[in-house]
């Protein structure tokens, strides 16, 4: 009997440790994969920011250059600027949220989905890309658009949140 | 000592020391009004200044 309850515990301990390995072996690998498509995205923007640089040379209108060049920076600032005052009304969010008695589990649901939108907004760099002197205004265009739309899809979320938690306090 | 008196003084203790817990560590939840008010000022215009800027800054082009 004690032979057959030993090899039970042997069967279990072994068991749970083969599944642990499997899970780690997993966490491993898309942290991994993460970590390369990291690496490929910021390789990505190297490349554009080196051809914008060389490109941006190309520019003869020293007007024109110094505008491109300004809002090359500046795209970026709002972004971050952007992203960092959405990241702190969600803080707020969750504090006002952890002072609710009751059922919370949806708003603080909708605070992380925008709090994880936010974080890969964060992560983005937009660059210009320079086709010819002539259409610098539909380039530039083009990039604040996708800009503005990001951000704007970014900010819904947001919203949906800043709702979720109205919700809870009526 | 007797032992009555003991049992009542640990009683009057035992109250002394809930009612101060309750006093110094129950914060009674706010009023939902006060939360509305704090939950308005995580509204803001959406980032429409920064894009009128961008315009401005695009000008020339």
């Amino acid at each position: 009997m004690k032979k057959f309850l030993f090899l039970f515990v042997l069967l279990l301990v072994t068991g749970s440790v083969r599944a642990e390995f499997g899970d780690g072996n997993k966490k491993a690998t898309s942290a991994a994969e993460r970590k390369g498509a990291r690496l490929e995205l910021r390789d990505d923007i190297k490349e554009r920011r080196e051809t914008f640089k060389t490109n941006l040379k190309k520019i003869k209108d020293g007007k024109k250059q110094k505008i491109v060049e300004k809002l090359d920076i500046r795209f970026n600032e709002v972004n971050a600027k952007r992203t960092a005052q959405m990241a702190k009304h969600l803080d707020k969010m969750s504090q006002i949220l952890a002072r609710v008695t009751g059922d919370t589990a949806s708003a603080s649901s909708a605070i992380q989905t925008a709090r994880d939108s936010v974080t890969t907004q964060a992560a983005k760099t937009y660059v210009v890309t320079i086709s010819t002197e002539d259409k610098l205004k539909m380039d530039v265009g083009k990039v604040r658009s996708q800009l503005e739309a990001d951000l704007k899809s970014v900010n819904e979320l947001v919203i949906s949140a800043r709702k979720a938690v109205q919700a809870t306090l009526k | 000592m007797k032992k009555p008196l003991i049992i009542i003084v640990s009683v009057l203790l035992l109250v002394a020391l809930v009612f101060l817990g309750y006093k110094l560590f129950y914060k009674p939840a706010p009023p939902p009004e006060d939360l509305k008010s704090e939950l308005m000022l995580t509204e803001d215009d959406g980032g429409q200044a920064d894009f009128d800027l961008l315009t401005q800054d695009a000008v020339g082009l």
